[in-house]
């Protein structure tokens, strides 16, 4: 006790609790920095793309260093030196038409995401749900001098029209999916989509595990059913689908792509999956 | 008696030794350039290029053909070596050469691209006995062996012309996999009175077929091929 009557300060102690709360302090903001961060979800066509650019890249690089090698022995006689005729690269072309399936595909996964989330109808019944003309005039039925279809009309549409905004969704572009769909199809030549259909076919008997791009194929080969492109039509308030049976059906049973949308942040590493890395060119 | 039994098959020992040495230096020639100095050598020059990349059905094919006129003037000869200077479209080159073939400096070529020449070896040549020579090219992180294989086929008497084959082939590393080749083939007609070659034909044939494995899975993607052919024939020698 000391004389003056104050608290015994136990400096050692002191040192103690803080040597252990820096402890804490570090311990957790350690932590806090080494936990796993979860990889941000890729897009379903990410694999199949990588794999090709991968064997682009590689096969680039073969025949950049064999043309050198080419060019060495070009001129066997050293007397009659003419200059070598260098002809066009024809593997340019195949790389051109790779070049359209990766600005395709993009746009394939996006109508197929729209599609999974509007063409169930689950979407428009929330949203006829939530339209605000519905609930705010709910009360007011019945009155005779009220007419509540005038109010509730533009309320609803005006909703409507600010979720899709927010949403990103263009009522022109995306009403009639199928019709999009085939835009896209149809900017690719009907030989090089049977192209791309062997290099799908390729890659799932490399990869047979690989279930977003095995959803991503089977949409494009069966594309949309026509309930699916009236129920998003329907969802985005616009009847303009195509009312022809439409050749692609967008299969979402269980065996089918239903789950084009999933995410693939689960490392695959069994057989017939791709490696973790998808852009190895390098190695 | 033994005498007389011996005089018939020495004679013919010696009859058929005559024939095979003097069958055996008409056939055997010295294959060398013999240029005149100050002349200029003038060779029409006919390429054709194919190249074709084939991935499933879809099969992209881009043939070229060029026909140029190359020059060849010899500006001196010293120290057993010919300073070329060779000209063909738009590149002008100059060449030290020796009557064997062999460039031993190519000054304003860069060095990595310098192509590597077959060469004549010394001495006779016998028909159908290949010659070769070969060298370690450099490829991407490592090398690769390259020959040529150089053939004297024939010899026509009454125009004095030999015939000479050629063969190259470089080693690339080839799998299951990838697999690659390139190779070449052609041949010379050498006058050997004049010293120089009248024609010279040969082609370079690549093949690159790619294809994808996993585990047991083997696919193949693309197919890449190309020739390239050049004939060169001289049209004229001035003065």
């Amino acid at each position: 006790m000391p004389s003056d009557g104050g608290e015994t300060v136990n400096i050692p102690s002191l040192i103690r609790k803080g040597a252990a709360g820096l402890f804490f302090f570090l311990a957790t903001t350690f932590a806090a920095h080494t936990q796993p961060v979860a990889p941000a979800p890729q897009s379903p066509e990410a694999p199949f793309a990588a794999w090709l650019m991968n064997n682009e890249a590689r096969a680039m690089a073969i025949l950049a260093s064999d043309r050198l090698l080419s060019d060495r022995i070009s001129e066997p006689f050293g007397l009659l030196g003419a200059v070598p005729l260098s002809p066009a690269k024809s593997e340019q072309d195949i790389w051109a038409i790779h070049l359209q399936y990766y600005r395709f595909l993009p746009e394939a996964v996006e109508i197929a995401k729209l599609a999974r989330r509007f063409g169930s109808g689950e979407f428009a019944r929330v949203f006829d749900q939530a339209f605000p003309g519905n609930w705010i005039c709910a009360p007011v039925i019945g009155v005779p001098t009220f007419h509540v279809r005038e109010v509730a009309l533009p309320l609803n549409t005006a909703f409507r029209e600010s979720i899709l905004v927010c949403m990103g969704v263009d009522k022109d572009r995306d009403a009639d999916l199928t019709e999009r769909l085939k835009r896209g199809q149809e900017s690719i030549s009907a030989d090089n989509r049977r192209l791309q259909g062997q290099y799908f076919e390729t890659f799932l008997a490399l990869y047979p595990n690989n279930r977003p791009v095995r959803a991503l194929d089977v949409f494009l080969k069966n594309g949309m059913k026509k309930s699916t492109a009236q129920g998003v039509a329907s969802a985005l308030g616009l009847n303009t689908a195509s009312t022809t049976e439409s050749a692609f059906g967008f299969d979402e049973s269980p065996g089918g792509s239903a789950d084009t949308t999933a995410p693939a942040t689960e490392p695959d590493t069994d057989a017939g999956s791709m490696p973790a890395d998808l852009f190895n060119i390098l190695k | 008696m033994l005498r007389i039994a011996r005089f018939p098959f020495f004679s013919l020992l010696a009859v058929l030794a005559l024939v095979c040495t003097l069958s055996g230096s008409a056939s055997a020639v010295t294959l060398s350039y013999k240029l005149k100095v100050g002349s200029t050598y003038t060779y029409e020059v006919i390429q054709r290029a194919k190249s074709e990349a084939t991935s499933n059905d879809v099969r992209s094919l881009h043939p070229m053909e060029r026909t140029s006129r190359l020059e060849i003037t010899v500006l001196a000869f010293r120290d057993s070596v010919y300073v070329l200077d060779i000209s063909s479209g738009d590149r002008r080159v100059r060449r030290y050469l020796r009557p064997n073939g062999m460039v031993i400096a190519t000054p304003g070529e860069p060095g990595p691209m310098v192509p590597f020449f077959a060469t004549f070896a010394e001495g006779d040549w016998q028909p159908g006995k290949p010659q070769t020579i070969s060298t370690s090219l450099p490829s991407g992180k490592g090398s690769v062996n390259a020959r040529w294989e150089t053939t004297f086929t024939g010899l026509d008497t009454t125009q004095k012309k030999a015939t000479i084959g050629i063969s190259g082939e470089v080693m690339l590393p080839t799998d299951r996999v990838i697999s690659r080749t390139l190779n070449a083939k052609g041949t010379m007609i050498l006058n050997l009175e004049t010293g120089c070659p009248e024609r010279a034909d040969w082609t370079i044939s690549y093949e690159m077929n790619y294809a994808n494995k996993e585990i047991a899975v083997i696919r193949d993607l693309w197919l890449v091929r190309e020739t390239h052919s050049t004939s060169c024939r001289l049209t004229g020698v001035k003065p």
